[in-house]
This record gives structure tokens, C-alpha cells and sequence, in this order.
């Protein structure tokens, strides 16, 4: 590979080309525990006509191309295994337009989560994403790696409040998806023309194109939240319970919901409870962040509650007050990705998987723990309109374990598609099984050689 | 220089941060983080004013020093280049979501650096000046406290504080040092200070660079100096004199009998709210309807361990309340205060960075629409004062804004 002239290419531009061995440290890897590159360049674009001069550059040096927001994901997917330029989006940070009229907002991919619940939020408006990087997570970099992911109950995926993208394809053609593709009529329709170009590059980890804009559908902000708590005596009837509340829309009002191991209830419960019995703690516990109108929210409360009931389950108010209400209410899912790491550094595998496979996903848990005592083990579902999602959560000390964590990490994700948990943040950390998924793969791939023949954006992630 | 490296057994002071190298997610919230209901909205001023390269933020230093620590050489003129422009402000230090400690990362850095010649000439300059004038800027010492000519103790009362300006009052903002004097004599607190040939520099400026043999002399000279003038309690204007008494010294002189220090604010929030005080508002310069207050950050901000545990924004706030004064921002946009780039070597080390920050947090205090831009930090004001332009409002120390605007009568 010859150096790319990436300075020759963008002179006149204001992008910021770093090729200083400290200043691409920075640039070697995310939050993963995915093993990391070594960038021979890093650019810090602010426009798409830049990205198309670095992908210029990049093909005639015939050097590989990662695409980077905040760095923060945790399935490798930045990382510049194969060295090359890492394209840095996060100056391009503009909220480009919030359209009343069309329902949406249109955000550069550098802008932050953060950022734009708060320009949202003074306008009454919110989008139906949580967005568990919150603060600093960049939008562009959530929806390329986490597309598939965590929604909400109420709007289901991430990627299913996505109206369309603006990509640069490995060869520097702009695409615009949806309705969007008709000059001058913009993004207002996801479905249009034809088969949906938009989901090629939700969680596609930067393989198929650079994200240069996106169209989020925005959401009237609720005037009301509350939290609730529901305990149950094992993860059976909790996910019993949680098919029947789907099934029937119960969760209609619901903005966030996630599903506790015994354990974690237990030591959280117990640590800030010592007074209440041990034995009278549930075996599972769900907690569901409610929002909306005052009234529906109360009526959907009793009615989710008198639901339980029928599945020998119940409002369980000590974590609720202790965790849950916390976690939700000083908007601290962003805390929740705190939490992740403040014991230490630690590997998140994210799994999709139908409710009723939830209590098999917790026993593997268990049967993880048992078989690699050297990390400390966690898992936690996390809810959708339909299925759940599943992370399994395996701490671990970067100083002296890391390679032992990839390896206990890859065998995790081996033993997770045996019971049928599906990938959804796949990166790096899942590419060795993409073989698992026969014809999806090999069609992928064949879609990849089609766009980029010369395999220069994002190779290794989803092993394309 | 230019090629020589370092590696990891370049790390001495920094080792005691290891356990952060390997612990950081690289979540960014040290670089760019948006969490509007706490008043964040950026994080680091270097990054929005010297580089946007990432090795000069909070989460770059602890890769640089992961780095070195996993055995890499790298380019000794660039970890001191990338160390040396961090304002230790703290502010990543606050935004971390799993407390790591970026800034203090960086000062241990510094001392390596310092250890190994390895500190720019413009830190070395800073230390010299304070050696031959006893501040920062090498300011002659003659003209330290000529602002308190005619100012004379009573000698038939004992006092009960020695007050210390700190540098940046005596020459940057005198005005406050002044009033300082003036509220506290009104408030009925008798305090006396030091003659102008043994007070000097506490070290600060040289603690923060990393040059903490110097800083070590230097507080070995004022200690003495405060031994010898016989107080038991001191009151600094200087925030970040007040972390060298308070800290710096129990930390690096080993003087286990530290001298109870504190900032003045804390004694007049007491006394114009509680004891009586009366202070009314001037007819001939009546105070404007609302004033900014820019929350220093060595008083505001936990790493720097200064007024951050005693609530300094609430005591700004409640002494300015209690004229009935508007106060904007509210105290709870301290904690995450961008820095004006005053401190941590800054201004001597890239003056024009430092230049940019103040010219980017005056606009920030401008939008707020305030009559006067105050703060408690001598420091922050003066630096405030020299880089404003016109449209801005101006700055005063809090003391000096209340002297101005105020009379206490009874």
C-alpha cells in the first residue's frame, strides 16, 4: 500500500489531517474489548465533499477506510484493523433542520444525542431512539453500529426511526434513500420507489458507505413519566408475562424497559434494604419507563400491574425506588452506560431474541459465570415492541486479562447463537461466526463486492 | 529533542494513575459531551481552542500514558508538547461518568516531564520569573503591594486573619485585593498581611507545571514567613493559592501543621447574610440588574479540592442574593464551567490559546445579557480583563463589583 497524499488532496478544505503516532493513539480502537488497529492516518472532516476527497485518496493509495464518530461502541467496528485512514465525523455536528411539517429532523452524523434532545426538547419534541451513549454518542456513528438495536417499546429498533440517509459510496457517488432520491423532494418517506436502500447501512459498521446526513422522525416530547417496577419469581413467567403485555400493545406508553437478573436485584435491593427479607425477593424483575399523557399513563400503570398478577408477578417498589426510578428519571441511561464500565472495563454482547427465549439467555448467563470465574458476569435484557434484546456483560481487568477476555467473549457469542440469540451490534466481535448465517452472508457479501470491490471501507467488520 | 523518545519507565508520578489507563472506555465524555439538564455542553477548552486533535483531551492523555505504560516509545517532544497545553481545568474530570482523573494524569505527567528535562522553555520562564520577582508574569517586586500604600494595621488589635492576595490580585486585578480589604474591615474582621518583601508566589503556577522542586521552595519560603508573622489563619484571594495551602502543601512540603487557609468569600457570605453587615446600594453607581458570574474553576470544580466541597457558587451567589442582585448563571452550571484559560501554565505557556478561551468565555457570559461579569477568582478576572474587546460587559473581582456598586453603612 502507498501513503495516501491526503494533504495534497484536501489543501484548501478545513480538514484536520493527524498522522502523528500520538495523535492516532486516539484512533486504535472504541470500548470494546475488540483488538485494535494502528491508523496511518486519521482526518477530522467537516463537510461530505471532504469524505469524498479522503475516499478519493484512499482508493488510489489502496488504503482501507473506518469511519469513526465518538469512538465509544463496544464491537470493534472503528477499529482500523487493517490499518489505513480513519475518517473522523464528529465536527460534522450540525442539526440541519427540524421540519414541523414533515415530522422529522435532519442531523449531520457528528451531532451528539445529547445535543439533540436538547435542541429537540426546547421545541416540545423528542425522538422515539434511547440512546444508551447518550451525552456523547454521535448519532451518525449509534445508527452504523447500533441501527439494529435498542429502540424502545413504543418505536421498537433504533433503525426503525431512521427516514432516510445521505451516504457516500466507496466510489464517491452521493446517495440519498427514500424519497429523498428525487431531487429537490427530500426525506419524508422511507419506503419509496423501490426496496429500501436505507436498511443497507443500518449496523453496517461503515462497510457499504459514510453516513453523511440522517433523517430522524421526531416525536411530540411527553409532559409525563413515571416508573414502575414488576417483580416476578423467575425469568419463565416473567417472559410469559412480557409476550402477553406485547401481544396486547400494553406497552404502548412505554419508552424504556429492561429485564434484571435475581442477582442484581438481590445485591442492589439488599445493600440499600437490610432490613427486608432475603427470601422475599423476586426472581425477575422488569422495569418499564413510562411517558405520555398523565391519564394513560396512570390507566396503563394498574392496568400492566392487575396483568402481572395473572402470571404470579407483582409491583415490587424497593427497586424500583433503589435502581430503576434513579436510572430513569436523572435521565441516566446515560449513567446505565457508566455503569457498564465503573467497576472496570468490560465486553458487551448485544443479542436480539424472541421473549419467550429470555429465561434460556439468563441460564447461559449463569452457566458463563460458572465457566469463566475469572470475570464477574451480567446480563439484562432490554425491551421492543416485539422480542427483547439481550446484553450479556462480562467485566474484566484490561491490564492482565485481556486476551483472555476476547477469547471468554468470542466463545460467549458462539454459545449465544446456539440458543438462538441473533447478533445486533456485530462489528468485529461477531464477524468470525458471520458464516452462521449462510445465504443472509453470502448474499451481504456479494453486495459488498458490488459496492466496493476493492474492499476498502471497513474491512473486517461483519467479516465483509 | 526533536527526536529523542520516551518510554514507560519515563513514568514515575504517573504511575499512580495506572489503575485509570486501563480502565478508560473511551466513552467521550471528556471530549464532547451534550447533557443539558447539567448544564454540560462542551467539555474541554483545549480541544475547542488549541486542537481538535484528540491526544490533547482528557481521554487523550490517558492513552498517551497507556501507551508508554504498555512499553511504545514515543516522541518525547510531542508528549510534552500535548501535556503542556492542558489548563488542568478539570472540567473532564467532572464529566467522567466512572471518575477518572485525567487532570491530575496530566499534572503527575508534567513533574515526569519536568524530572527528565523534558519542560517547554516558556515553564521554565514562569519558574524563573517567580525565583528572581516572586510571581508568574516576573513583575517587579516593589510594585506588589501598591495598591495597599496607604492601608496600616491598627497595632493595638490583634489580627485575627493574615490575608494574601495572591499574585494575580497584587498585579492583575489590585482593585480587588483592594476591596477585599475594605469589605473585610467593614464586616468587622480584622486581618493583617504580610510586608511586601516576604510574601510572594505560594508555588501554584509551579505545582500545576509540574516543577515541584521550585514549588517546594517556594512554599517553603512563604510558610516561614507565615510562622513568622504569627497568624494561625489565613485568607487568599486566589483560588488557586487557596488548593496550594489547602492541598499542595500537606501533599508535596510535608507540612503536616498546615495553616488553616480560606477564600474571604466564606467569611463575608457569613457576615453580609448573617451578622449584619449592611451594605446598600450606591446612588451615584447603582449595580446593574443582573450580573454573570464566571465560576473559577480551582474554586468550583472537585479535582482542584478548593471551595468545591463548601459550595463556592453558592456562597458567590448568596452574597450577591443578599444585595438583591440577579445572578446568571445558576450554580449549578459550575460544575461543568468551561476554563478561561487562566490557569495550568496556559497563559504563560500558549498565551493565544489562553487569548481564545477568555475571548470564547466572554461571549458565552456576554449572551447572558448581564450589566457586569463578576468572579471571586483574581486570577480569571484579570485574565477576562485583558483579552476583552469592546461589546463586552466588564469584569469585576466580586469584592471589587460590591465596593463599586455598594456602601456599607451602620
Amino acid at each position: 500500500m502507498e501513503k495516501p497524499s491526503l494533504a495534497s488532496e484536501l489543501a484548501g478544505t478545513a480538514a484536520v489531517v493527524l498522522e502523528d503516532q500520538i495523535d492516532l493513539l486516539n484512533y486504535r480502537r472504541d470500548a470494546s474489548v475488540c483488538a485494535a488497529g494502528d491508523p496511518a492516518a486519521a482526518v477530522l472532516v467537516n463537510s461530505a465533499e471532504e469524505i469524498v476527497r479522503v475516499v478519493k485518496a484512499a482508493r488510489e493509495a489502496d488504503q482501507p477506510v473506518y469511519i469513526r464518530g465518538a469512538g465509544s461502541t463496544y464491537a470493534g467496528g472503528a477499529n482500523p484493523t487493517r490499518g489505513g485512514i480513519v475518517i473522523d465525523v464528529s465536527p460534522m455536528n450540525r442539526i440541519v433542520e427540524i421540519d414541523r411539517g414533515r415530522g422529522l429532523v435532519i442531523v449531520e452524523p457528528g451531532v451528539t444525542y445529547g445535543e439533540l434532545l436538547a435542541v429537540l426538547g426546547r421545541d416540545g419534541l423528542t425522538i422515539g431512539i434511547v440512546p444508551l451513549t447518550g451525552a456523547s454518542g454521535t448519532i451518525g456513528g449509534a445508527i452504523a453500529s447500533h441501527g439494529l438495536g435498542t429502540g424502545s417499546p413504543k418505536y421498537q429498533s433504533t433503525g426503525d426511526e431512521v427516514a432516510g440517509l445521505e451516504v457516500i459510496l466507496p466510489d464517491g457517488e452521493l446517495l440519498r434513500t427514500g424519497s429523498a432520491a428525487l431531487a429537490g423532494a427530500g426525506f419524508f418517506q422511507r419506503y419509496a420507489i423501490g426496496p429500501d436502500l436505507t436498511g443497507l447501512f443500518l449496523g453496517a459498521n461503515g462497510t457499504l458507505g459514510v453516513i453523511t446526513k440522517l433523517a430522524l422522525w421526531v416525536h411530540p416530547l411527553p409532559p409525563h413519566q413515571e416508573t414502575l417496577t414488576l417483580g416476578f419469581s423467575d425469568y419463565a413467567a416473567g417472559a410469559r408475562f412480557t409476550a402477553h403485555a406485547q401481544l396486547h400493545e400494553m406497552f404502548r406508553n412505554v419508552w424504556y424497559g429492561a429485564g434484571y437478573e435475581d442477582k442484581a436485584v438481590a445485591a442492589r435491593v439488599s445493600a440499600a434494604r437490610p432490613d427486608l427479607d432475603g427470601n422475599s425477593m423476586p426472581g425477575f424483575c422488569l422495569g418499564l419507563d413510562l411517558r405520555g399523557d398523565p391519564r394513560e399513563v396512570a390507566a396503563d400503570r394498574l392496568r400492566l400491574i392487575d396483568q402481572a398478577s395473572r402470571f404470579a408477578g407483582g409491583e415490587f417498589a424497593p427497586f424500583d425506588e433503589i435502581f430503576f426510578s434513579k436510572l430513569r428519571r436523572d435521565f441516566s441511561f446515560w449513567y446505565g452506560y457508566a455503569g457498564y464500565f465503573s467497576r472496570s472495563m468490560c465486553a458487551l454482547l448485544m443479542t436480539s431474541m424472541p421473549t419467550e427465549t429470555s429465561p434460556r439467555f439468563f441460564a447461559l448467563v449463569d452457566r458463563m459465570r460458572a465457566l469463566h470465574p475469572d470475570f464477574v458476569w451480567a446480563g439484562g435484557t432490554v425491551l421492543c415492541r416485539r422480542g427483547v434484546h439481550g446484553a450479556v456483560i462480562m467485566f474484566y481487568d484490561e491490564q492482565h486479562q485481556w486476551p483472555a477476555a476476547q477469547a471468554a467473549a468470542s466463545a460467549t457469542c458462539a454459545e449465544l447463537l446456539e440458543i438462538g440469540c441473533v447478533p445486533y451490534k456485530v462489528g468485529k466481535m461477531w464477524a468470525p461466526l458471520m458464516d452462521r448465517f449462510g445465504s443472509y452472508y453470502r448474499t451481504l457479501r456479494a453486495l459488498k463486492r458490488s459496492f466496493d470491490p476493492k474492499s476498502l471501507f471497513g474491512p473486517d467488520n461483519l467479516a465483509l | 529533542m526533536a527526536t529523542a523518545t520516551v518510554k514507560g519507565s519515563f513514568l514515575a508520578a504517573a504511575r499512580q494513575f495506572t489503575e485509570n489507563l486501563y480502565h478508560c472506555s473511551r466513552c467521550n465524555y471528556c471530549v464532547e459531551a451534550s447533557w443539558e439538564e447539567k448544564g454540560l455542553r462542551h467539555v474541554c477548552p483545549t480541544l475547542l481552542h488549541h486542537s481538535p486533535a484528540l491526544s490533547y483531551s482528557g481521554k487523550g492523555y490517558l492513552a498517551t500514558a497507556r501507551a508508554l505504560a504498555d512499553g511504545e516509545e514515543l516522541s518525547a517532544a510531542t508528549v510534552a508538547d500535548r501535556v503542556f497545553a492542558c489548563t488542568t481545568c478539570g472540567n473532564c474530570e467532572e464529566a467522567c461518568p466512572i471518575g477518572l482523573q485525567p487532570a491530575q494524569l496530566v499534572k503527575a505527567m508534567r513533574a515526569d516531564l519536568v524530572e527528565h528535562g523534558l519542560a517547554p522553555d516558556s515553564a521554565l520562564e514562569l519558574a524563573a520569573n517567580i525565583a528572581s520577582t516572586g510571581n508568574p508574569d516576573g513583575l517587579p517586586a516593589a510594585e506588589r503591594y501598591t495598591w495597599a500604600d496607604e492601608l496600616r494595621a491598627d497595632p493595638g488589635v490583634a489580627p485575627e486573619f493574615l490575608y494574601l492576595p495572591g499574585c494575580a490580585a497584587c498585579y492583575g486585578k489590585p482593585a480587588e485585593a483592594r476591596a477585599t480589604v475594605d469589605l473585610l474591615t467593614a464586616a468587622g474582621v480584622r486581618v493583617a498581611m504580610l510586608t511586601r518583601d516576604r510574601d510572594r508566589c505560594c508555588g501554584a503556577p509551579l505545582f500545576e507545571t509540574g516543577q515541584l522542586a521550585a514549588g517546594r521552595r517556594q512554599g517553603i519560603a512563604l510558610l516561614e514567613a507565615i510562622r513568622d508573622s504569627g497568624a494561625s489563619a489565613i485568607l487568599t484571594s486566589g483560588g488557586e493559592c487557596l488548593e496550594s495551602l489547602r492541598h499542595h502543601y500537606p501533599q508535596y512540603l510535608q507540612a503536616t501543621d498546615a495553616i488553616a487557609a480560606m477564600h474571604p468569600l466564606e467569611l463575608l457570605a457569613d457576615r453580609i447574610s448573617t451578622h449584619g453587615v449592611k451594605l446598600v446600594a450606591r446612588k451615584d453607581s447603582p449595580p446593574p440588574a443582573a450580573v454573570a458570574m464566571l465560576d473559577s474553576c480551582h474554586l468550583s470544580k472537585k479535582g482542584h479540592g478548593g471551595l468545591a466541597e463548601t459550595g463556592y457558587p453558592r456562597l458567590a451567589r448568596t452574597i450577591l442574593a443578599a444585595l438583591e442582585c440577579r445572578v446568571v448563571p445558576n450554580e449549578s452550571a459550575a460544575r461543568f464551567a468551561l476554563c478561561c484559560g487562566a490557569a495550568g501554565g496556559m497563559a504563560q505557556i500558549h498565551p493565544d490559546s489562553a487569548r481564545r478561551m477568555a475571548l470564547g468565555k466572554l461571549e458565552s457570559l456576554r449572551e447572558l445579557g448581564a450589566g457586569a461579569i463578576v468572579s471571586a477568582s483574581p486570577l480569571c478576572a484579570s485574565h477576562l480583563e485583558r483579552s476583552r474587546e469592546g461589546g463586552t460587559p466588564p469584569v469585576y473581582g466580586l469584592c471589587e463589583f460590591i465596593t463599586i456598586h455598594f456602601e456599607a453603612r451602620g
